[in-house]
């Protein structure tokens, strides 16, 4: 069975790494991009016998490529064409958050959507339609509260899923075998 | 009704304001958005240095350069207390 590669993207202080320590169990280790000094760590998940590679790009706020965290989130996700992008979002920003999501949709990445921090957008009085949302987007949409590890469980079973080819929006993209 | 609108260069320290427009290039207005700062946003002026602007949006802090915050228009809501 071919690994896959899974990227998590969004903003800045969402909890991408938080995120990626409670895929990974916090087995990374620190990879440097040929000529880059912003670091990208990556680690191991194991999935229903599939190896998955974690890739945790820098946050952004955009994939324009205007400084140069941006610009080694863009080219992982759009040369490297990972199997599939992680976009984590603050659910207590949401709003803010959804720009970036829009740009990884223009990109034709396979997303899954981890609304994180959902503690927090409660505690505020904030109400989520997770539903609406991966309707809108045409993308699973998981709950989370990485922090507390809530959610998990429902992000690993979105990954499954996605890679699994049952994901919202595998069936129209053509799959690209990747041979190395 | 007209609230009056200054460029957020001129807002001062500590204070809120509702943005209210972008004054300067569409370039400028792209990376703006891309920070969260969109017409209609609230957002603190939480320093003021004379150069550049540290401004809380949200859960999130920017430090903004005076050359673009002078193309954020912005009105008034209210002044924090100051610190005691």
């Amino acid at each position: 069975m071919r690994d896959l590669t899974i990227a998590l993207a969004g903003n800045p202080n969402v909890g991408k790494s938080t995120v990626f320590n409670a895929l990974t169990g916090l087995h990374q280790h620190v990879g440097n991009w040929p000529g880059k000094t912003v670091e990208c760590k990556q680690g191991q998940l194991l999935l229903s016998q599939q190896r998955i590679t974690v890739v945790d790009l820098p946050g952004t706020y955009s994939l324009a490529a205007r400084s140069l965290e941006e610009q080694i989130a863009r080219d992982f996700i759009v040369r490297e064409r990972p199997d599939a992008v992680i976009n984590v979002l603050d659910a207590a920003n949401l709003e803010r958050n959804l720009y970036l999501t829009a740009q990884l949709l223009e990109t034709g990445a396979r997303l899954v959507l981890a609304l994180n921090m959902t503690d927090v957008a409660a505690a505020r009085g904030l109400s989520l339609n997770p539903r609406a949302l991966a309707a809108a987007l045409d993308a699973p949409v998981v709950l989370m509260a990485a922090s507390k590890g809530q959610g998990l469980a429902e992000l690993k079973a979105a990954l499954a899923d996605l890679v699994a080819g049952r994901g919202h929006n595998a069936p129209q993209r053509a799959r690209q075998e990747v041979s190395r | 009704m007209s609230a009056p609108t200054l460029p957020l260069t001129l807002a001062g320290e500590g204070a809120t304001v509702r943005m209210v427009a972008i004054s300067g290039s569409a370039r400028a207005a792209h990376r703006l958005a891309e920070l969260g700062l969109t017409p209609g946003v609230s957002l603190t002026v939480l320093r003021d240095n004379g150069s550049s602007l540290l401004v809380a949006v949200g859960d999130t802090r920017l430090a903004v350069s005076y050359g673009l915050a002078h193309s954020v228009l912005v009105t008034p809501l209210e002044r924090s207390a100051p610190d005691a």
